[in-house]
């Protein structure tokens, strides 16, 4: 399979995963008429029986996509677990370091166009993160961590390598995972600032994904990368909207100047 | 398939951006003040905390990837440099004011007062070591990894190099604001200037702290007149 064809399989298949994964929320009606199908099944409450269900269908969806795009480009197991060394908990590090100063640096900016801006609140009204808040404490930060990994095993696992196991150069497959991923991202919000700080936010771990893989030949650092990531950022954006300590800055951390 | 080392020195780039913004991640954890006593704690602290943290962290990556640049080995350097950074960071503090003042004198604006950025209203010996802790940090990031993997890693040419540095400096400053965001684009391409000159990091890591020592007397002269 080619290159332009791998892109073009990759376009395909994750806006597949996409678009079924916002079938159950396109409507209100029958969202709520699930939820309480679910909720007579299961016992248990239906915003939470819901979010579960949502879930575990963009867990799923997400797997079939990883598997069928692996099977497409020939990647085996080996090729994307590679063998990291004692040294990549380093540069992991300095990963995890880079991707949450990048994006807090663009929140800064946006701060700073739009001083009044609520971006915790924000981030806690986008639907799949408010969902989420329906279920207990400890499942709070798992559900964005485990969607991570996935997100992970395909953006920057089936995509992003298998673009570079089909002969693509690694500035056209950064660019091209990066791109699915923030768009990916985007297109579940509502509000142009959940946009800005969803979209920001995959372009950053984008690119330092990219590079985490690229650099160490392993996704296993990535995934590590992204699931801390959004299950801390989700966690204090969620924190914040029922009124505990949020990411928001009350003004710029004076009395460094030099 | 891609060079690991190349990836890597980018990504050892794109890491040290803006070290200065992991203190939001502190003020998430629950530290931070409502007054503006804490805030500058938070920053007095935090900041110096955020840039060794990374620094430490780009340079080991840096050290064990076999890619540790020439400037940051070189520590050795002759008594006139060592004086000409000392004039050197007392004349980039007037090249700051100079350029803070600039556009209030071309909106016709007279009768200027210069001051120092000083939240707490005072400078303490935790505000001093804060500053030159930073300052050090800086020069190692910004000058001796940055100058030195984009001219002796990724072939760029010098001027290129120091200016690539200097904007990626400037941006870890934008939380104080545009004006100090071109300031310290300004001051950073004078030190690479001075890196590249010596080819030593230690020049111009000696003009930041002098810089960074008269910017706190400065701001203690101040602080006691106000």
């Amino acid at each position: 399979m080619s290159v332009p064809v791998y892109v073009l399989w990759c376009c395909v298949a994750v806006a597949s995963w996409l678009a079924l994964y916002r079938l159950p929320f396109a409507d209100a009606s029958r969202r709520r008429r699930m939820a309480l199908w679910l909720a007579d099944r299961s016992g248990s409450r239906p915003d939470a029986a819901f979010a579960v269900f949502a879930t575990a269908l963009y867990l799923g969806l997400g797997l079939a996509v990883l598997f069928a795009l692996a099977a497409a480009a020939h990647l085996s197991v080996h090729r994307l677990v590679g063998a990291p060394t004692a040294s990549d908990a380093l540069t992991l590090l300095l990963a995890l370091f880079g991707t949450s100063s990048l994006n807090i640096l663009c929140i800064s900016m946006l701060y700073r166009a739009r001083p009044i801006v609520d971006v915790p609140g924000e981030i806690a009204r986008i639907r799949w993160i408010a969902s989420i808040l329906s279920l207990p404490g400890s499942a709070r930060w798992a559900v964005p961590a485990a969607a991570a990994v996935v997100e992970e095993l395909v953006f920057r696992g089936a995509v992003f390598v298998g673009l570079g196991a089909r002969g693509g150069g690694f500035a056209l497959a950064c660019a091209v995972s990066t791109a699915i991923f923030t768009i990916g991202q985007i297109v579940l919000v509502s509000t142009p600032v959940q946009a800005f700080v969803m979209g920001t936010s995959g372009l950053t771990l984008g690119l330092v994904g990219c590079l985490l893989v690229a650099a160490t030949g392993s996704i296993l650092p990535a995934v590590v990368l992204h699931a801390s990531f959004a299950g801390f950022y989700t966690t204090v954006s969620t924190g914040s909207a029922r009124g505990g300590s949020g990411a928001r800055p009350t003004g710029p951390p004076r009395g460094a100047f030099p | 398939m891609w060079s690991r080392t190349l990836c890597l020195e980018c990504l050892v780039l794109a890491a040290t951006i803006a070290p200065a913004e992991l203190v939001r991640v502190a003020t998430a954890f629950g530290m931070r003040g409502h007054g503006a006593a804490r805030a500058a704690r938070t920053a007095t602290y935090g900041v110096p905390a955020a840039y060794s943290a990374v620094c430490a962290a780009a340079i080991a990556v840096a050290a064990t990837g076999g890619f540790s640049p020439g400037y940051l080995s070189s520590w050795s350097v002759g008594a006139l440099w060592v004086v000409g950074a000392v004039v050197a960071g007392c004349a980039v503090v007037a090249l700051e004011f100079g350029l803070g003042a600039a556009p209030y004198l071309l909106r016709g604006k007279r009768g200027l007062r210069l001051g120092v950025m000083l939240a707490s209203g005072s400078v303490d010996a935790a505000f001093v070591a804060s500053v030159v802790a930073t300052g050090i940090a800086e020069e190692l990031l910004y000058r001796g990894l940055w100058i030195g993997i984009l001219h002796e890693r990724l072939g760029l040419v010098l001027p290129a190099a120091i200016l690539a540095a200097a904007c990626a400096y400037a941006l870890g400053h934008v939380f104080f604001g545009m004006n100090v965001v071109a300031q310290k684009a300004t001051t950073g391409a004078v030190f690479g200037v001075l890196l590249v000159s010596s080819g030593s990091v230690v020049v111009p890591l000696l003009a930041h702290v002098t810089q960074n020592l008269v910017v706190s007397a400065l701001g203690a002269r101040q602080a006691a007149r106000a």
